[in-house]
C-alpha cells in the first residue's frame, strides 16, 4: 500500500476501445442467451415422454393414465402436476389411498376385478361416467391395479374402445392375454351395436 | 501493496511512491493500526458469528445429517448418517469436525449438543475466512494509501462480518465455512506466489487446491480464479503453471475416489458422483430453487428482507465486473477480474442451469463484496469531494441495514428446530411416530428412537397410525416435503395444537395431535403378511392384530367403523377364545364361529351407576330371556339401528337368525340419549350417530367391571410393524482408510517436488547445494 492518493484503490483503469467492449458484450450476451435458451427449451431435462413417475405407468388415451398403485404421496404429485381428479382402483385400494384421494380432491372409483379377469359391463359403464365428468374441465384420471401390469391392462384397453380407438390397435397392447383379447373383443362388437346377445358387454353403447 | 507492485502492475504515480508497507507490517516507533484492524475485524467477526449461535439459526437437514456424520467418525471412524458411506462431499470438512469433537470430548454427546459444537467450530473459521478475505482486499489495492487502504480493508471486513448470507452459513455447522476458508487460502497463496518458480508454485497451490477439493468440490469455480487470470494476460506460460497446479490438485482429490476403491463401494461412488455432476449440469434438480414447483424469484423476494444488503452487494459485484470488462486491466484488477469473472460465471450458472443452493452464494459473495468496495472506491475517487460524504453515508446505510438483520435473525431466538425435538422427546416415548411437512431427518437425528416421516395428507398420515404431526408454513409454500396444503388445514382444522416455536428459519413450527377415532374405517390400520394390524394409542407405538377366525367375525360386524378397534389380543378360556374390541368382546367357538359375549345384561344390572354414567341406554329383557324372531323384529324400531343390526332392510325376518348369531337379540328398547338413539343388544349396544351405526363403547366398561377378565398378556399392545421397513444393506463406511491414504498422499506431494528437484540436479551432474 502506499502512502494516501487520489487514485483508487485499484489503481488508474484505462478504458478499452468501444470496439474490444462491444465484443465482450457481444460475447457476455450470447452466453447469456444461450443459457436462457436452454433453461427454457428444457432440453437439459429427462423426458418421460409426459408420463407420470409412477410403476409400470403408461398413457391410455387423452387425460387418462394407467399404473401400478401410487402412494398418497405420488397421488398428491398427480394432482399437482397431472391435474388428476378421478382415480379408479382396479382391486382393492390401501387404504392411505382412500384416505388421502377424497382429501385431495380427488375421486375414487373402486372396481373389484380379479387377477386374470376382465372388468364387467357395469363396472365399464362406472369408469366411463367418471371419465366423463372428470375429464369434462380438462382433469385427468388414472387407472391403477397392484403392479400396472394386472387387470388393469385390460381395463385401460377397454376405456380406448369406448374412447372409439380401433379393437386392431387396442389389442396390439403388450401385456394382455389371449382371454383379454376375447373380452375386448366382446366389448368392440357391443359397442359396434353387434353383440351376441349372449355377449355380456351387450348393454354397453358408445 | 509492495508484493504487487512487482513486475505486471502500474507504476506508482508520484503520489503513491513512498515506500510501501503491507498493512500487517509495524511502522517502526509507531502504533499498529494495521493489527488493529486485523483485531478489529476479528473481534467484529467473532461476536457478529458467535453470538447466541446456540439459538440462532434454526438447524437444518445438511447441518444436522453433517454433524451426525462427523459424530459417526468421532466414535468409530464410520463417514455415514445411513448405512452407506457419505460419498456425495468429500471426507475433509468432516474429519476436522470429528477431531474438534474429540478434541471437546463431545463425540458421544447428544446430536443438539455436538451441533452446537461444531458450530463453534465452523463460526471460528468463518472468521478466520473473513479475516483472510480482508487480506485478500489488501492485495487488490496496490494504489490505496496506507489510510484508505486500513479503512477499505477494514470495511470489506466488516461488510462481510455483518453479510447476511455469510453470517447465516457462518454460524451453521456445514461445509461452507472451513471449504470458503480453504478457497479464500488457495487464492491468496496463488496471487502471493504468482511469480513463484513453476516448481513451487505448483507444488504449494496445487496442495492448497487439493486440500480445498477434498472439503468441497463446488469450490473448483474459486480454484479455477488463478487460471483465469492467466488466461486473461494471455501468459501461456503462466496459462501452464496454474493449471498445472489446478490438475496437481485434481490429483490429490483422487484419494477420494480411491477411498471408494478401498470400501469396495466405486460403483456407488460413482451413481453418486454421476448424480452430483448431473446436478451440476442442471439435468437433476432434487434441490434448490431450480427444482419443479420452485422458483427463484419468489425465493428471492421472500428472503428481500432477511437478505436484502447480499443482494445489494451481488448486484454491487455484478457492476464491478461490467466496470472491469470495459477496462485495460492487469496486476491486482485483473486479480480482481478473474475472481469475479469465475464467481459470477459460477452464480449465473447456478441460477439458470444447476442445481441451485441459497449457500453457494457464500463462495460468490466475497468477491462481490471486494468487487463492490474497490469500485466504489474509484467511482467515490471520481466524484471528490462529495463523493466521499455520499460514499460514507452509503456504507452507514448498507451496514445500518446489516446490523439491523443480525439484531432481527441472530440475536433472537430461532431455534424452533430444537425445541420441537425437545417437546417431543418429553413428551412421547421414544417410539412415537411424527410426520413433518419438510424434511424428516432434521428432526429423527434428534430424536433417536422416533420415527419421523412425511405424508401428503392428514388422512393418508393417520391411515398408517400417525397422529403427531410438525407443521410449517414454509415448508409448504417451499415444497420441502411432499405435504400438501390440504395437510396442514385439516390438522390445523381437526387438532390440538402442542406447542408453537419461533423460527424464522421455518416461519415458525407448530407441533399438532390429531384425535384417534377407534371407529375410523381407514384409520389406524396396517396390513402385516394379510393380517390387519390396529394401531392404537396415537403415537403409533403399538397396537393389536386381528387375526382369524376373529377377523372374519369382525369384518361380519362390520368391522373398525362398527366394532371400533381392538382393546386387547386374544386370550382363550375353558371353552371360547376372546378378543375385546371398542364395541364388543368377541368371543371364537372351537369350530370357528364368532360372536359377541352376550353380558350386556349382566353388565347393565350389575353395574347400573356405571352403565348409566355412560350414556347406555336402558336394559328391560330379564337375564336369559330367548325372544322369538317375530319379537326380535317387534323390538327394532330404530330403522337404521335395524338395517345395521339385520344388515338387510328393516323388517327382513330372513335377516334376523344371522344377526342374533352375530350380536345376540336385543335386550332394550331404542333411547335417545343426549341426542344420540342407542339400543342395547345381548352383545352390544348399537348406537345411531350421524355418521351412521356402530357399537358404542363397551368393552373398557366391562373390562374394568370384571365382567371379562383378559389374561395380561392380552391386554399389552404389541410393537408396531415398521413404518417403511429399512431394507438397505449396511455398507462399509470407515473412514480410516481416506486418512490413512491422505497421510501417505501429504507426504508425497510434500515430497515430490524435493526429488523432482534433487533428481534434476543429479541427471545434470550437479552437487546438491550445501547447508550454508
Amino acid at each position: 500500500m502506499t502512502t494516501d492518493s487520489p487514485r483508487p484503490a485499484l489503481g488508474t483503469l484505462r478504458a478499452l476501445p468501444g470496439r474490444r467492449i462491444a465484443v465482450r458484450a457481444a460475447v457476455l450476451l450470447a452466453l447469456l442467451v444461450a443459457a436462457v435458451a436452454v433453461r427454457e427449451t428444457g432440453i437439459l431435462h429427462a423426458d418421460r415422454g409426459g408420463l407420470p413417475a409412477l410403476p409400470a405407468a403408461a398413457a391410455v388415451v387423452p387425460g387418462v393414465y394407467r399404473s401400478g398403485a401410487p402412494t398418497e404421496a405420488e397421488l398428491a404429485l398427480m394432482r399437482d402436476t397431472f391435474r388428476t381428479r378421478g382415480l379408479v382402483a382396479v382391486g382393492r385400494p390401501a387404504a392411505d389411498e382412500q384416505a388421502a384421494a377424497p382429501a385431495l380432491g380427488i375421486r375414487l372409483l373402486r372396481i373389484d376385478v380379479p387377477d386374470g379377469g376382465a372388468p364387467t359391463a357395469a363396472q365399464l359403464g362406472q369408469v366411463r361416467d367418471l371419465l366423463r365428468e372428470v375429464r369434462a374441465d380438462g382433469s385427468s384420471v388414472l387407472l391403477h391395479d397392484a403392479t400396472g401390469t394386472g387387470p388393469v391392462v385390460v381395463t385401460a384397453a377397454a376405456v380406448q374402445l369406448l374412447d372409439g380407438r380401433a379393437l386392431e390397435e387396442v389389442t396390439a397392447t403388450p401385456g394382455l392375454s389371449d382371454a383379454d383379447r376375447r373380452v375386448l373383443t366382446d366389448i368392440a362388437e357391443a359397442l359396434a351395436g353387434r353383440a351376441a346377445p349372449t355377449d355380456p358387454y351387450s348393454s354397453l353403447t358408445r | 501493496m509492495t508484493d504487487l507492485r512487482r513486475g505486471e502492475y502500474p507504476a506508482p504515480t508520484p503520489a503513491s511512491a513512498a515506500p510501501a508497507r503491507a498493512p500487517g507490517r509495524p511502522r517502526r516507533g509507531g502504533a499498529r493500526p494495521e493489527l488493529l484492524v486485523v483485531l478489529g475485524g476479528g473481534v467484529l467477526a467473532a461476536v457478529a458469528l458467535l453470538w447466541n449461535i446456540r439459538s440462532s439459526p434454526d438447524t437444518q437437514y445438511d447441518e444436522v445429517v453433517y454433524t451426525e456424520a462427523a459424530r459417526q467418525v468421532a466414535q468409530g471412524w464410520n463417514l455415514t448418517w445411513t448405512n452407506s458411506p457419505m460419498f456425495v462431499h468429500p471426507p475433509l470438512s468432516f474429519l476436522a469436525q470429528a477431531g474438534w469433537l474429540r478434541l471437546l470430548g463431545m463425540g458421544e454427546a447428544p446430536l443438539a449438543d455436538a451441533i452446537l459444537a461444531a458450530r463453534v467450530l465452523t463460526a471460528v473459521v468463518a472468521v478466520f475466512a473473513i479475516l483472510l478475505l480482508g487480506l485478500l482486499a489488501a492485495y487488490l489495492m496496490p494504489a490505496a494509501g496506507r489510510r484508505r487502504g486500513l479503512v477499505l480493508v477494514g470495511l470489506v471486513m466488516v461488510v462481510a462480518a455483518t453479510d447476511p448470507v455469510l453470517l447465516r452459513y457462518g454460524r451453521l455447522a456445514l461445509i461452507e465455512p472451513i471449504a470458503l476458508l480453504a478457497g479464500m487460502l488457495t487464492l491468496c497463496m496463488a496471487i502471493r506466489l504468482r511469480d513463484a518458480r513453476p516448481l513451487v508454485y505448483v507444488t504449494v497451490v496445487g496442495l492448497a487446491t487439493g486440500l480445498t477439493l477434498l472439503t468441497k468440490e463446488v469450490t473448483t469455480f474459486l480454484l479455477f480464479t488463478p487460471v483465469v487470470h492467466a488466461l486473461l494476460g494471455r501468459d501461456r506460460r503462466r496459462v501452464a503453471t496454474t493449471a498445472g497446479a489446478f490438475a496437481w490438485g485434481v490429483g490429490l482429490w483422487l484419494l477420494f475416489p480411491l477411498w471408494s476403491l478401498a470400501l469396495g463401494q466405486t460403483s456407488d461412488f460413482v451413481d453418486v458422483k454421476f448424480a452430483t455432476f448431473q446436478r451440476l449440469l442442471g439435468l437433476l434438480q432434487i434441490t434448490g430453487w431450480n427444482r419443479p414447483g420452485a422458483s427463484f424469484v419468489s425465493a428471492v423476494a421472500e428472503q428481500l428482507g432477511q437478505y436484502a444488503s447480499s443482494y445489494l452487494f451481488l448486484a454491487g459485484g455484478a457492476l464491478a465486473l461490467g466496470w472491469l470488462l470495459t477496462r485495460a486491466v492487469t496486476g491486482a484488477p485483473r486479480w480482481l477480474l478473474a475472481w469475479l469473472l469465475t464467481s459470477y460465471a459460477f452464480a449465473a450458472y447456478m441460477v439458470l442451469l444447476g442445481t441451485l443452493n441459497e449457500q453457494f452464494f457464500v463462495y460468490v459473495l466475497p468477491a462481490a463484496i471486494v468487487g463492490t468496495v474497490l469500485a466504489a472506491d474509484a467511482a467515490l475517487v471520481r466524484l471528490g469531494g462529495p463523493g466521499v460524504v455520499t460514499g460514507l453515508a452509503a456504507a452507514l446505510a448498507v451496514l445500518t441495514l446489516s446490523a439491523g438483520g443480525w439484531v432481527r435473525y441472530h440475536a433472537t431466538d430461532n431455534d424452533g428446530v430444537f425445541r420441537v425435538a425437545d417437546l417431543v422427546s418429553e413428551s412421547f416415548p421414544p417410539c412415537a411416530t411424527l410426520a413433518t411437512t419438510g424434511d424428516p431427518d432434521k428432526l429423527s437425528y434428534l430424536l433417536p428412537g422416533n420415527t419421523v416421516t412425511m405424508f401428503a395428507t392428514a388422512e393418508g398420515a393417520e391411515a398408517h397410525g400417525v397422529h403427531l404431526f410438525v407443521l410449517s408454513d414454509k415448508d409448504i409454500a417451499a415444497g420441502y416435503g411432499t405435504a400438501t396444503p390440504e395437510l396442514v388445514a385439516s390438522v390445523r382444522g381437526r387438532g390440538e395444537l402442542l406447542g408453537r416455536f419461533e423460527s424464522a428459519t421455518f416461519r415458525g413450527l407448530e407441533v399438532w395431535r390429531t384425535p384417534v377415532d377407534p371407529y375410523a374405517p381407514l384409520a389406524d390400520t396396517e396390513t402385516v403378511a394379510g393380517t390387519t394390524f390396529v394401531l392404537t394409542g396415537g403415537d403409533r407405538c403399538g397396537g393389536f392384530d386381528i387375526a382369524e377366525p376373529f377377523a372374519g367375525g369382525w369384518a361380519a360386524l362390520g368391522g373398525k367403523a362398527v366394532v371400533g378397534a381392538p382393546v386387547t389380543g386374544t386370550w382363550t378360556g375353558p371353552d371360547l377364545t376372546y378378543q375385546a374390541f371398542t364395541g364388543a368382546v368377541l368371543t371364537a367357538a372351537a369350530d370357528g364361529r364368532v360372536s359377541a359375549l352376550p353380558v350386556v345384561s349382566t353388565v347393565a344390572a350389575n353395574e347400573a351407576a356405571a352403565w348409566r354414567a355412560a350414556g347406555l341406554p336402558p336394559v328391560t329383557a330379564p337375564i336369559g330371556q330367548d325372544p322369538s324372531d317375530g319379537q326380535v323384529l317387534a323390538a327394532l324400531t330404530d330403522p337404521g339401528i335395524a338395517a345395521a343390526y339385520l344388515q338387510a332392510p328393516p323388517g327382513t325376518a330372513d335377516a334376523v337368525p344371522a344377526a342374533r348369531e352375530r350380536l345376540g337379540p336385543p335386550v332394550g328398547p331404542p333411547t335417545e340419549i343426549d341426542g344420540t338413539v342407542r339400543q342395547a343388544f345381548a352383545g352390544g349396544v348399537l348406537e345411531h350417530t350421524p355418521a351412521g351405526v356402530r357399537l358404542a363403547p363397551l368393552s373398557r366398561l366391562l373390562i374394568e367391571a370384571g365382567v371379562v377378565r383378559p389374561v395380561a398378556a392380552a391386554g399389552t399392545p404389541l410393537a408396531a410393524p415398521p413404518l417403511s421397513p429399512d431394507l438397505v444393506r449396511p455398507l462399509p463406511t470407515s473412514v480410516q482408510p481416506f486418512v490413512t491414504a491422505l497421510l501417505a498422499g501429504l507426504a508425497l506431494y510434500t515430497a515430490l517436488p524435493v526429488i523432482a528437484v534433487e533428481g534434476t540436479r543429479l541427471v545434470r551432474g550437479r552437487r546438491p547445494r550445501e547447508r550454508r
